[in-house]
């Protein structure tokens, strides 16, 4: 658990040892943690509308109520009874680190699921906070909260919250050092508590906790052995499974039944007490549009509304017009003949002139196409998903496209990822954990590798297929979305495991601020920056180098059967592959200027645009697909991404040249 | 119970019987089919070892190490179960009796039942396949035929129509870990949902919260409609 508590405070001076104490934001999901995480620490994290979207721990410090805090901010959890991955994150955060506080933040708007959340969190043991966030909005809703009463009822500080305009955050940084043990936590059947408490019998009694972890192996949650190993005093592991073997034999109903009876109890008490809620009169005019947005008709249109508004605004406006701009005028007119003007005067070697502003340079190849072609488009697409984000209105298109979905063994959640996808999907493919089975985590990294093109591709694809025949379009189209329902349906009956049912909670719809849209674009834009620009030059680099040793033309000899023969491109076409390599998209902008530049017919155009769109990713996206999903399944899908593009290119070709659709 | 003046009742001696087989079926779902054990238990539960009288009338299988219950125990064991868990399903969802009561009063009511009442009282409730304590109830043969001249009390979400309200009365999940996401979503026994659309899935209101699912999820919500 990267940089957490125990070596952190290793790490820091002597004198200040005793004053760093360790807090943790817990909550579910979309209830404002990340917005709190910022206000303590001033460092910010990737806020969204959409459950499920920190999927990491972030860290930071804080300095308040006169001590030094590190912070660290959790994947959203519905329960602790951890069943995905970033619940058990969350969890196993908990166990491992034992921070010194914990906060919880809740949705005002749903006090029983906060106490339920809550008396699990009493179960970890650590003084606690509770921080009520979005209390406007509970407001709004008639609802009222005794909060002092229910203060004194948990035995911790309450806070009421606003978190996103700053409201309550001072009382609640004072809070945080008068946090407090919980004097509640749920009722368990008598029998229930004595298996649980002879199966704390074989942990050591210098860790806090044992009852989160005896709850969990109880429930058969096999993920918390190595926390129960590394508590279990020595010689008591054996004692230990079949203390867990005799408690889970001992019952006949299900154990999570039995929990929750246990805390339901307790909630409705207290509940009952310290809320009131006054009938609100009907939905305000967002409440229908999320309504609307989910019924057949209208909801269908609207999204098609919003495919229309994304194409006008990242491909037409963003893809059009801005890299228009900054192409010809900005780089065309005075960035790169300025260079060049300078380099030529200034660097006395031909060879690294050529290096820098050469046919293959630094600055005019990798610079003019990052810059000039890319940071465009990736800017508006960002700004356009941020917005989406923000707006609460994926998670109701989710439910649009679940039975789409379904055809290749997913279902509605995978909404997110595969929009993500269309900016970034290396981006995306991080939020694949978003999806509860393997399974479905596996056929979506492979649906995303293939099938699903990401914004600086698009611009380069948009660009080429402009002022051809729409018929360009529709064979793109339909190659793409037949391949990716034929390979899900396929990756669907032959990779085992099994499908999750479709659940997911909506937030409400709610109109988003433009702050929060701007920080998360800048966030987004500095992690892709990051990642492409080293990329871009180094690709370039190895295109100079082969060049210069004369390798790229033998290179394109060796490859040209295959290319000039089986997809019907030009030679020069092999170049463009090569760097889409390192990324498609810098492989797309290749074949862009060749469209440009006169070199393609309308079927070299469909063809190359097809088997581009196919290919893998990019390197990065490589990486974090073995990181995510281990190196077999990686190669695997490589391995079967890059056949398949080329397979279905050269079909394409085959089909193209003896019929005269094109 | 005590003195019971109608001959058709059962004695009590009758009644000690039918507990057992229930005690040694219950047990046996479990995994536990050991002598002593069993015999621990019917002592505890029932302050009586019956087990060798159990055995003389053919009901138990005593060979061996094990106890087993032979064709005619098992039936009887079962048919008395599924009285006794529908009894408990009638008194939860129908007649709304708190908690507390509903074990001891299912626990006569288990013994009184013929089995035509116990198959009007499973037509009633929609053959429920669980007791609110999450057990199964053997089916019997009004599930068989599926019976449904009698309107059922208690229905899957799936048949409650869009705009109409129902409050939840029990969650059967053929795999437990979405039965506690839908606790900790708020859809919980007892509180009141309104179902706002079916397609292109379920999307339903609890209190402050929307939650949208699909048909796997509520068919195994059961409800009871209110008006």
């Amino acid at each position: 658990m990267t940089s957490a508590s125990p070596n952190l405070i290793e790490g820091t001076p002597p004198g200040q040892t005793r004053d760093l104490r360790t807090l943790a934001i817990v909550g579910h999901p979309n209830v404002g943690k990340s917005v709190i995480f910022h206000a303590l620490t001033g460092k910010y994290v990737n806020v969204s509308n959409f459950p499920g979207t920190t999927v990491d721990l972030s860290m930071g410090r804080g300095k308040f109520g006169n001590a030094e805090w590190s912070v660290c901010d959790t994947p959203g959890v519905i329960s602790l009874r951890a069943r995905t991955d970033d619940e058990r994150v969350a969890r196993d955060f908990l166990l491992e680190t034992e921070p010194d506080v914990i906060l919880q933040v809740a949705d005002a708007k749903n006090l029983s699921k906060a106490i339920h959340l809550t008396l699990e969190l009493s179960e970890f043991n650590k003084p606690m906070v509770l921080a009520l966030n979005m209390a406007d909005e509970a407001q709004d809703r008639g609802i009222t909260i005794d909060f002092q009463r229910l203060s004194a009822l948990l035995g911790i500080p309450v806070i009421e919250t606003v978190a996103i305009n700053g409201e309550g955050i001072p009382a609640l940084k004072e809070a945080l050092s008068a946090a407090r043990l919980l004097k509640v936590g749920p009722r368990y059947d008598r029998q229930l508590v004595e298996s649980l408490e002879k199966i704390e019998t074989s942990f050591s009694a210098d860790r806090t906790g044992h009852r989160a972890v005896a709850i969990s192996l109880f429930n058969n949650d096999r993920t918390v052995w190595n926390q129960a190993a590394s508590r279990a005093t020595a010689g008591r592991l054996g004692q230990l499974e079949a203390d867990v073997a005799e408690a889970q034999k001992r019952f006949s109903r299900p154990a999570e039944l039995m929990m929750f009876e246990g805390k339901q109890h307790v909630v409705q008490e207290i509940v009952g007490e310290v809320l009131a809620v006054k009938k609100p009169g009907g939905r305000g005019w967002l409440g229908k549009l999320g309504l609307w947005s989910m019924r057949p008709f209208p909801g269908y249109l609207i999204a098609a509304l919003a495919l229309y508004s994304m194409y006008q605004f990242v491909g037409v406006f963003g893809a059009g017009f801005l890299v228009g701009v900054m192409e010809n005028d900005v780089f065309g007119r005075f960035i790169n003949p300025a260079v060049t003007k300078a380099v030529n005067f200034a660097v006395p070697f031909p060879i690294v002139r050529d290096a820098i502003v050469g046919e293959y340079g630094v600055m005019t190849m990798a610079l003019t196409y990052a810059f000039a072609l890319i940071l465009p488009i990736v800017t508006t697409f960002f700004l356009f998903f941020s917005f989406l984000e923000d707006s609460g209105y994926l998670p109701r298109l989710a439910v649009m496209m679940d039975r789409f979905f379904r055809l290749m063994g997913l279902n509605g959640r995978a909404v997110l990822p595969m929009v993500l996808g269309l900016g970034c999907d290396t981006m995306a493919t991080v939020t694949t954990r978003i999806m509860d089975t393997k399974k479905e985590k596996i056929i979506l990294s492979l649906l995303l590798t293939l099938a699903v093109p990401c914004s600086a591709q698009l611009g380069a694809i948009l660009g080429m297929a402009a002022g051809l025949s729409w018929r360009v379009w529709f064979i793109w189209i339909g190659v793409l979305s037949g391949t990716m329902m034929l390979v899900g349906w396929a990756a669907a009956k032959v990779i085992p495991g099994s499908r999750s049912p479709f659940l997911v909670e909506l937030p409400p719809l709610r109109l988003p601020k433009f702050g929060n849209i701007a920080k998360k674009v800048k966030m987004r834009l500095k992690w892709y920056t990051k990642e492409v620009i080293p990329l871009f030059v180094l690709a370039t680099f190895v295109l100079f180098i082969l060049d210069k040793i004369h390798l790229l033309s033998r290179i394109t000899t060796l490859a040209s059967p295959f290319v000039v023969g089986f997809l019907g491109l030009p030679a020069l076409a092999t170049e463009s592959f090569l760097i889409g390599f390192f990324r498609r998209d810098y492989g797309a902008a290749g074949f862009f200027q060749m469209a440009q530049a006169g070199l393609l017919d309308p079927r070299q155009v469909a063809v190359s645009m097809v088997v581009i769109t196919l290919f893998m990713p990019c390197v990065a996206h490589l990486l974090i697909t073995i990181k995510e999903r281990g190196f077999r399944v990686a190669m695997l899908i490589s391995a079967f991404v890059f056949g398949f593009a080329l397979l279905v290119g050269g079909s394409l070709n085959w089909i193209l040249q003896r019929t005269s659709f094109l | 119970m005590q003195t019971s003046p109608m001959t058709k009742l059962p004695s009590e001696h009758d009644e000690m019987i039918e507990e057992a087989l229930g005690v040694i079926l219950e047990a046996s779902e479990s995994g536990t089919t050991g002598r002593p054990e069993i015999e621990a238990l019917l002592t505890s539960r029932l302050n009586s070892n019956v087990l060798k009288e159990l055995g003389e009338r053919g009901m138990v299988d005593l060979k061996g190490e094990s106890v087993s219950l032979t064709v005619d125990g098992e039936a009887r064991a079962k048919s008395l179960m599924r009285r006794s868990r529908l009894a408990e399903r009638l008194l939860k969802d129908v007649l709304n009796v708190p908690d507390e009561f509903i074990e001891p009063a299912a626990c006569q009511w288990e013994h009184i039942l013929s089995k035509e009442v116990a198959d009007s009282i499973c037509t009633l409730l929609g053959h429920p396949k669980q007791s609110p304590r999450h057990q199964p109830i053997p089916p019997g043969e009004c599930c068989r035929t599926s019976l449904t001249q009698v309107a059922p009390v208690v229905q899957p979400l799936s048949k409650i129509a869009p705009g109409q309200s129902a409050r939840i009365s029990y969650l059967l999940m053929k795999q437990h870990p979405e039965l506690d996401r839908l606790l900790s979503m708020g859809l919980v026994p007892g509180t009141t949902v309104e179902v706002l659309q079916h397609y292109p899935t379920f999307v339903v209101q609890v209190n402050e919260s929307q939650i949208a699912f699909d048909e796997a999820i509520a068919e195994g919500v059961f409800v009871h409609p209110r008006p």
